[in-house]
């Protein structure tokens, strides 16, 4: 056994993690090296002694005088503990360990978000800007120069924007295909690495877009979408050059409430009245990440009445297909439905 | 030690001054220690580690709510204190983050005082995020989970510092041998 490993063991056995096995192994090593035995020993006892957690009595009277008095003159920010708590505790998360690497480790600043196959999060970021993260996707912002005013996140994959209005800080969005600048507004990503299609859409507001490698920069208007199309044509420097078409957004009745297609993906309860299979899809695609391929028309047609709840996808699949019997199985990340 | 978080937490929500009391007395100090290691100043620290603590009280209808109460009540006062800082632009710089150290007060020696010291000593010496990492778990006890949530790393990493750590102060004492 080396030092690291004993040290190792030692450390099971402060914390009370370590097994009856490595509790033979440290005894056996502290019998070979008597001065591992010593160092555990000392070490121990220096474990052992505790810090005074003992409050002086006038201490906590004191703090019991001031119970069930409104608080006077307070911040406002103190007065909401319980929400900033709640909201902020994992966000600001990293700020501190950040701000100590800052002066040694610059990389480390990088708070970094991801969401796993079925997985969606809410983040509020330090400027109180609100993203929902789609399945499969990673969000990078640097919390310390989010609270210093750069408002810059990295994304790839899919999210929500709905960002804090500060004409004076520019809100930047970088995606794996191009810049967006926004002030406030509220808009919608799609930008999977694996796909070869990238979208936008705005709800309200105004932002503008920069595609990579390219000079011209597209504004879009409160109901306007790009979609982006990546290596559609060749430049003169043989780089591929994306395509880039303006739509409006697709909006699905569902229930005979519209829903913005691209932005259904965030509603945690969908009542379907009659939807028919086919006209899911594209909200089921951004709600799990992943492309739905319907091969016989009849299984498009399918329609449905119900709920969806926090559902993952093959739960939801298996209800679906149990109420109109398809077959789905899962190839190379698409999900293929076919008649049974 | 800490006596059953679980069961005072349902107290305070049913309206329990006594039990508030227990955690008043339990978790005070350890939260004005981790929010000065941050803050750096003690009346600040305290403050913040107060208001953290009465607001348990101001909102004990929905406290149940809460699922670890010790690991709340270290990120709430984490916020504040960062909060505090970017508030005031005093940021943790590497040479003020200060953990552990400022509280040399023991409850009952088991290390000869010379001992204690070195390692005390050897504990500055380490690199801020071990410090803070020692600090929550050996100084306030805090479970490695509590601790990895509390400074929002992985239960891994919590478990490398705290080696990291260990392996320092063994160092120290290797030294002091010879």
């Amino acid at each position: 056994m080396n030092q690291e490993n004993f040290i190792a063991l030692l450390a099971k056995k402060l914390n009370g993690s370590i097994t009856e096995a490595e509790s033979a192994a440290l005894e056996a090593a502290m019998n070979s090296q008597p001065e591992w035995a010593r160092q555990a020993e000392i070490l121990s006892k220096y474990w052992q002694t505790p810090l005074k957690t003992e409050v002086p009595e006038a201490a906590w009277l004191a703090h019991a005088a001031l119970l069930g008095q409104q608080p006077v003159l307070r911040p406002a920010w103190k007065r909401r503990l319980p929400a900033i708590a709640a909201c902020a505790a994992a966000l600001l998360g990293g700020v501190l360990l950040l701000q100590h690497f800052r002066a040694t480790r610059p990389a480390e600043i990088t708070s970094v978000r991801e969401t796993g196959p079925q997985a969606r999060l809410r983040i509020v970021l330090p400027d109180s800007s609100l993203v929902m993260l789609n399945a499969n996707s990673t969000l990078q912002f640097d919390s310390l120069a989010f609270v210093k005013g750069d408002r810059s996140v990295s994304i790839s994959g899919g999210g929500y924007f709905d960002v804090h209005h500060d004409p004076r800080h520019p809100f930047i969005v970088h995606l794996p295909s191009g810049t967006i600048r926004v002030l406030g507004t509220a808009f919608n990503i799609n930008d999977y690495n694996h796909s070869p299609e990238a979208d936008i859409s705005l709800l309200r507001g105004k932002i503008t877009f920069t595609p990579k490698q390219a000079t011209k920069t597209y504004t879009l208007l409160p109901g306007d979408k790009i979609v982006i199309r990546q290596g559609q044509q060749e430049s003169v420097a043989n780089a591929p050059v994306a395509a880039i078409a303006i739509k409006k957004t697709d909006t699905v009745a569902i229930a005979g409430k519209p829903y913005v297609a691209d932005t259904a993906w965030m509603q945690d309860m969908l009542v379907l009245r009659n939807n028919q299979l086919k006209d899911l899809v594209p909200m089921l695609e951004n709600r799990y990440g992943v492309k739905i391929i319907i091969q016989d028309e009849e299984v498009g047609a399918y329609s449905y009445s119900g709920e969806i709840g926090n559902n993952t996808l093959p739960q939801l699949l298996l209800a679906l297909s149990s109420i109109h019997p398809f077959s789905y199985e899962e190839k190379g990340g698409n999900i293929i439905l076919k008649k049974l | 030690m800490l006596t059953d978080l679980e069961i005072i937490k349902e107290q305070i929500g049913d309206g329990d001054l006594k039990a508030y009391e227990i955690l008043f007395k339990q978790l005070y100090l350890p939260l004005v220690r981790f929010s000065q290691s941050l803050v750096h100043e003690k009346i600040i620290a305290e403050e913040i580690a107060a208001d953290v603590l009465m607001s348990v009280w101001t909102n004990r209808q929905r406290i149940s709510a809460v699922e670890n109460l010790r690991t709340y009540l270290f990120i709430a006062v984490k916020n504040n204190s960062l909060k505090h800082l970017a508030r005031t632009r005093r940021f943790v710089s590497l040479e003020d983050c200060n953990p552990v150290a400022q509280f040399q007060n023991p409850e009952g020696q088991l290390l000869s005082g010379e001992l204690y010291r070195q390692i005390q000593d050897a504990i500055q010496q380490l690199p801020p995020r071990c410090k803070m990492c020692f600090q929550l778990v050996k100084e306030e006890g805090l479970s490695y989970k509590e601790a990895a949530a509390v400074l929002d790393i992985s239960v891994k990493t919590v478990d490398a510092q705290i080696v990291i750590a260990l392996k320092k102060l063994a160092e120290r004492l290797d030294s002091l041998r010879r």
